[in-house]
């Protein structure tokens, strides 16, 4: 059995990682929007987010829409392999595994 | 990093909630255009027919056209990247596409089946029955997709019952301003979920 991810278990982290798995691979979700969901602060969504992007499981997209800049991530497949490798760690553990 | 069995049911209990809520927003994002068209149809067309029945009928017959083919428009706009994705996910999301279809096909084929044998008698009860049926749908996908869409066939259900009985001379008019405007409430209020 394969020990827990130690970047993804934090709680935040484990938040942002599952509300991202349940989007479809090519999908991105809008910073604000995840931050709406998680009702998380900025500092703290920042903090987290660059975590999971110096794992690589992350990856950031920046652009405007018009004038206004838009901030955009997504979970890389390597984020969606570490993920699920996480959740049959703690099912395995539940399990007695 | 040591984890306990009650901090992995914790974690995987967060990991459902969250994967459950993001789902259900996704639903709400996607849907709410659709509901967005619909709203603004009903009313337009209702509105026309008001005034007059027999162009009214010309704008409810053009309007669905129009909105099926902006739906159509903004389904493929709204999907993921499929370049993206693996084979097996364009096959999962070709398969989901299919059946929104399908499903699409058969909300119309099941009234007008029954229209076919229950002909209704005047303009008003086919409008009424008609967007009932839709208000209905809308209930049943509410119990699976989320309960915002529920709420919104509720209250349309609730408008056009409320309008049959008690406003009927007026009830072509009653059903655009408030069953449309109803749906367009609900569409917006979908969209800021």
């Amino acid at each position: 059995m394969d020990g827990p991810d130690e970047v993804i278990h934090q709680s935040t982290r484990l938040k942002i990682t599952a509300t991202l798995n349940a989007l479809p691979s090519g999908e991105m979700m809008e910073f604000g929007r995840l931050k709406a969901i998680l009702g998380a602060t900025d500092g703290n969504m920042a903090t987290h987010l660059g975590a999971l992007e110096k794992a690589a499981y992350i990856e950031v997209a920046k652009d405007y829409v018009g004038k206004k800049p838009r901030t955009r991530v997504a979970l890389t497949r390597e984020g969606r392999r570490a993920f699920e490798r996480h959740v049959a760690y703690l099912k395995d553990l539940i399990e007695g595994g | 990093m040591v984890v306990s069995k009650d901090e992995a049911a914790q974690a995987l209990a967060e990991i459902g909630q969250a994967e459950e809520r993001a789902s259900r927003l996704r639903g709400y994002r996607y849907g709410a255009p659709y509901v967005l068209l619909w709203g603004v149809l009903w009313m337009v067309a209702n509105t026309a027919v008001a005034i007059d029945e027999r162009i009214g009928g010309w704008v409810w017959w053009g309007g669905v056209a129009v909105v099926m083919i902006a739906s159509a428009v903004i389904g493929s706009r709204q999907g993921p990247d499929f370049t993206r994705m693996s084979e097996m996910e364009r096959s999962k999301y070709k398969r989901f596409g299919q059946k929104w279809a399908l499903t699409g096909l058969l909300s119309w084929a099941a009234p007008c089946s029954v229209f076919a044998i229950f002909w209704p008698s005047s303009a008003m009860q086919y409008n009424a029955s008609l967007l009932l049926i839709w208000m209905f749908v809308y209930m049943i996908g509410g119990i699976w997709v989320g309960w915002r869409l529920f709420w919104i066939g509720f209250a349309g259900a609730a408008a056009i019952l409320g309008g049959y009985f008690l406003l009927r001379p007026h009830f072509i008019l009653w059903s655009g301003l408030v069953g449309g405007g109803a749906m367009i409430a609900g569409g917006l209020w979908m969209r800021k979920a």
